[in-house]
C-alpha cells in the first residue's frame, strides 16, 4: 500500500521531468493549463488516490495526500488540483443517494472539478443558484480554474432545501469571465448558470446534508489543501531567494552576507519551516483523528495565507529590481499566493473564527 | 514506563498533590518554591531525565518534557531551582569530575542547593564572550573581581556558576573559565533589581577580591566558552518546549475570564486573539521536531528558530491580551469586566523581554542566516 511520503515522492519526480516555468509561460497564453502534465498526473494515478476503494479509488485520507499537495505548490503545478485530487473524491464519499451513485459512472476520475458557490468567497454577497422548474440560475464567485473546468460542483437551492449539484462544463448556459492576470496560469473567474437545465441525477446529496458536506468537507479540505500548497510555494520561494542572495553581488560582495538581507531571509526561515511543521503536525492529528480537520483546517490556512504573503513579499524584496520584471520566474510564484491567499477565508477572517472557537471552548 | 503511561502517572500525582500557596512577597515566595521543589524531588519529578547515580530518574528527555506539561497545566509553579536545572547542572553531569558530580549534582535535584547563573555583564550582553570579569590566580587560588547582572534569584541562590577571563593573552572565547562558586565566600554582595513587569526575581552581583579554589573550576582552564555554549543551545529548545505549555495555559486563562465576563470584543480584538491562539498552536507543532533534537541532544540552528517562533507567539499573546483592555492598560485596582489589569500587564511587558534574554532576536536571526541558511562570506558564490 502506497503511503503519503511515497506519493510525494512520486509527484514531485514527475513534477521535476514534466514542468519547467516554460510550460508555465505557454499555459498562461492559452486557458492556464498544462495538458501534457494533466494527462501524466492521470495515468500515475493521482486522481485516484483519495477515491473511496468501493469505488476502485486507493481510498486514502486527507492527511496522507497534504504531502503530495505541498510539492505541487512547490512546482506551481496549475489547475483545480486540490479540488479535483482531494475535494471531489471526499464528496463522492459521502453520497449514499442511488441515484448519485448512478452519476458516478458519469463522472470520469480525474475530471477537473471547480467548485461554485461552496464558500471560496466568505464575504460573497451572492445568493446561491436557484433551481426552478429543471433550470438553474444564479452566480458564483472566485471559482479557480473554471473555464478550464470540465465540470462544476456546486452549491445550489432548489427552493425548498440546499442541493449539491454536478454541472457539466458544456451545458449549455454556463458562462464563464474572467481573463488571465499578467502572464499566469492562475485563473479566479465568475460562473453564471442562465437557465442550465438540471434533473435529479445532477443532484449529489440535498438537504441537511450538504451543509454538512460544505462545512465539514468542502471547506476544510480546502483550506488544508490549499495551505500544503503554500507551504510548498513557501520552500521554493525560500531556497530561491536564498540561492540570488549569495550569486548577487553589490559593494563586492554577496548581498547575502549583509546583516540586513541575512535577517529578512532568517525571519523567511522561520516562517517557512513553521508552516511546514504545521502541514505536518495536522496530516499526524487528522491520521489519527479525522475529527479534527475543521478545527485544524482553520489554523493551517490562517498560517498559509500569512506567511506565503510574507514570504513572497521577502523574496522580491531580496531580488531587487531584477524581481519586479516579468522575467524572472519570482512572479509567478507571487501570483500564485496572491490568487490563493484569500480563497476559503483570508487570515483575519480565520483568525476571527479561530477566535470564536477557542472563547467557545473556554465558555 | 512508556510516555502515556508516564502522564497519566504524573497527571495522578499532581490531582492528588495540589501546588502549594506561593506568597508574593520575595522571601516567602522563594521558600515556598523550594519546599514545592523538595515535594517534586521526593516524588521522583525533578531529574527525570538525569542520570539515577546523581539522584536522577533515569529516564528520558521525553519523559521530562511530558511532566513539565502536566505540571504547567495544572497550573503548578515550576521548581525554584530550574536555572540549575536547566543550564547548571547538565553542564555538571557533562563536563565536571567526579567529585564535583557527587557532591554538587544531588544536593541541586533536591533544592538544598539554588543556583544562579552568573553569565551576563553589564558591558558583556550580546556579546557574551567579552566579558571583564577576570579570575586571576594568586597563591595557588583564583581570586574573582567583577559584575554581573541579570541573576535570576541571585540574592537567595547559594551556589553560583560563574564565567570568567581567566587568559586575557588568547582570542576572547578560549580565554574564558567557568567556575562553580560558593554564594557566602566574602566578597560577593548581591543586590535585587526590579524589573519593568514589577518583579524582583534578578540581582546585579559584585565579586570583590573572591577567592576560589582551583578544583571548582569545571573542565578545565579555557573551556567556559564551549561548557557554556553546549548547554544554552539545548537549553533554547527545552525552553521552547516549556513556554509553549505555559503559554497554552496563560491564554486558556485569560479566554476563561473574557468568556466568563460576557464581554463583545471588536472585529481587532478577535482578531488579535486568533492571531496568538494561532501562534500557539504553530509553535506546538514545531516544537514536535524539538523534542527529537533534544534526545539526541543534538546541537542545531534550528532551536534558534524555535526561539525566533515562540518569541513572536510570546508577543503575540502578550500583545492579544493586552489590547482586550482598552483605555484600561495602566489601570490597575479598578474593574475592568473581571479582567486582572495587573497580570495582563505583567504578561505584556514579561512578552517584550523573550526578545531580548537568552540571544536577543536578532543574535538568533544572525544563526539562522548564517547556519541555517549558508549566508556566510566564505560561501560566496
Amino acid at each position: 500500500m502506497i503511503d503519503g511520503r511515497e506519493l510525494a515522492d512520486g509527484a514531485a519526480r514527475l513534477l521535476r521531468n514534466r514542468l519547467t516555468s516554460g510550460d508555465l509561460r505557454e499555459a498562461a497564453g492559452e486557458d492556464g493549463l498544462v495538458h501534457g502534465l494533466w494527462a501524466e498526473a492521470r495515468a500515475q494515478g493521482w486522481f485516484d488516490v483519495a477515491l473511496p476503494e468501493r469505488l476502485g479509488g486507493l481510498g486514502l485520507d486527507a492527511a496522507s495526500v497534504l504531502p503530495m499537495l505541498k510539492e505541487l505548490g512547490r512546482r506551481l503545478a496549475p489547475g483545480p488540483l486540490v479540488e479535483s485530487i482531494l475535494v471531489l473524491p471526499m464528496c463522492l464519499d459521502v453520497s449514499d443517494d442511488p441515484a448519485a451513485r448512478a452519476l458516478l459512472g458519469h463522472i470520469a476520475v480525474g475530471h477537473r472539478v471547480a467548485l461554485v458557490s461552496l464558500g471560496a468567497d466568505v464575504r460573497s454577497r451572492l445568493e446561491p443558484p436557484r433551481i426552478e422548474d429543471g433550470r438553474l440560475r444564479g452566480e458564483g464567485s472566485a471559482v479557480r480554474w473554471a473555464s478550464s473546468a470540465e465540470a462544476f460542483l456546486v452549491g445550489a437551492s432548489d427552493g425548498a432545501e440546499p442541493v449539491l449539484l454536478w454541472v457539466d462544463r458544456g451545458a449549455p448556459g454556463v458562462v464563464v469571465t474572467g481573463s488571465a492576470p499578467h502572464g499566469t496560469c492562475e485563473r479566479i473567474e465568475h460562473v453564471r448558470f442562465d437557465g442550465v437545465d438540471v434533473g435529479d441525477p445532477n443532484v449529489l446529496v440535498r438537504g441537511e446534508a450538504v451543509g454538512n458536506v460544505r462545512e465539514a468537507i468542502v471547506g476544510p479540505l480546502m483550506r488544508a489543501g490549499l495551505a500544503a500548497e503554500l507551504a510548498g510555494t513557501c520552500e521554493a520561494l525560500l531556497a530561491m531567494s536564498t540561492d540570488y542572495a549569495m550569486v548577487r553581488h553589490q559593494f563586492d560582495r554577496p548581498i547575502g552576507t549583509f546583516q540586513a538581507i541575512q535577517h529578512l531571509l532568517a525571519d523567511a526561515a522561520v516562517t517557512s519551516y513553521a508552516l511546514s511543521c504545521l502541514v505536518d503536525a495536522a496530516a499526524a492529528d487528522m491520521a489519527e483523528d479525522p475529527s479534527v480537520l475543521p478545527e485544524r483546517s482553520l489554523v493551517l490556512k490562517a498560517v498559509a495565507a500569512r506567511s506565503a504573503r510574507q514570504v513572497s513579499e521577502t523574496a522580491l524584496q531580496v531580488h531587487g529590481g531584477i524581481g519586479v520584471t516579468a522575467e524572472h520566474d519570482l512572479h509567478l510564484y507571487m501570483k500564485r499566493v496572491l490568487a490563493t491567499q484569500g480563497m476559503w477565508g483570508d487570515v483575519e477572517d480565520l483568525q476571527i473564527a479561530l477566535a470564536a472557537h477557542v472563547l467557545e471552548m473556554a465558555r | 514506563m512508556d510516555l502515556k503511561a508516564y502522564r497519566e502517572h504524573a497527571r495522578s500525582w499532581l490531582a492528588a498533590n495540589p501546588a502549594p500557596e506561593v506568597p508574593l512577597e520575595l522571601e516567602g515566595r522563594f521558600r515556598a518554591l523550594r519546599d514545592w521543589q523538595a515535594t517534586l524531588y521526593a516524588a521522583g519529578f525533578v531529574g527525570i531525565h538525569w542520570p539515577d547515580r546523581f539522584g536522577g530518574q533515569g529516564l528520558s528527555v521525553g519523559h521530562h518534557v511530558v511532566f513539565l506539561e502536566e505540571l504547567i497545566a495544572a497550573e503548578c509553579p515550576l521548581p525554584v531551582g530550574n536555572i540549575g536545572l536547566d543550564v547548571v547542572g547538565p553542564s555538571i553531569i557533562q563536563f565536571g569530575d567526579d567529585r564535583q558530580r557527587s557532591e554538587l549534582v544531588p544536593r541541586m535535584l533536591s533544592g538544598e542547593d539554588i543556583w544562579c547563573q552568573g553569565f551576563s555583564e553589564p558591558e558583556a550582553g550580546s556579546d557574551l564572550a567579552s566579558l571583564r570579569t577576570t579570575a586571576t590566580l594568586v597563591d595557588g587560588s583564583y581570586r574573582i573581581d567583577g559584575h554581573k547582572v541579570w541573576t535570576t534569584w541571585g540574592n537567595f541562590a547559594n551556589r553560583c556558576a560563574v564565567l570568567a577571563r581567566t587568559d586575557s593573552d588568547v582570542p576572547k572565547h578560549a580565554g574564558i573559565s567557568y567556575f562553580l562558586v560558593d554564594m557566602d565566600a566574602p566578597g560577593i554582595t548581591a543586590k535585587p533589581l526590579r524589573q519593568i513587569n514589577g518583579d524582583e526575581e534578578f540581582s546585579e552581583v559584585e565579586f570583590d577580591g573572591v577567592k576560589v579554589d582551583p578544583a571548582q573550576v569545571l573542565g578545565a582552564p579555557g573551556d567556559g566558552w564551549r561548557i557554556a555554549m553546549h548547554t544554552l543551545g539545548n537549553e533554547r529548545g527545552g525552553y521552547a518546549l516549556r513556554r509553549r505549555a505555559e503559554l497554552d495555559v496563560l491564554l486558556a486563562q485569560v479566554l476563561r475570564s473574557v468568556a466568563g465576563s460576557g464581554r463583545v470584543l471588536s472585529d481587532h480584538q478577535m482578531a488579535r486573539i486568533g492571531n496568538a491562539a494561532m501562534l500557539v498552536r504553530t509553535l506546538e507543532a514545531q516544537t514536535r521536531r524539538t523534542l527529537e533534537r533534544l534526545e539526541a541532544s543534538e546541537m542545531s540552528p534550528v532551536d534558534s528558530m524555535d526561539k525566533l517562533l515562540l518569541t513572536e507567539a510570546e508577543q503575540a499573546v502578550g500583545g492579544a491580551v493586552l489590547d482586550l483592555l482598552g483605555p484600561l492598560r495602566l489601570a490597575t485596582g479598578t474593574d475592568a469586566d473581571g479582567l486582572d489589569v495587573e497580570a495582563i500587564l505583567h504578561t505584556y511587558l514579561s512578552s517584550r523581554a523573550v526578545s531580548i534574554y537568552g540571544g536577543t532576536a536578532q543574535i538568533q536571526r544572525d544563526i539562522v542566516a548564517k547556519r541555517r541558511l549558508g549566508l556566510r562570506q566564505e560561501n560566496r558564490g
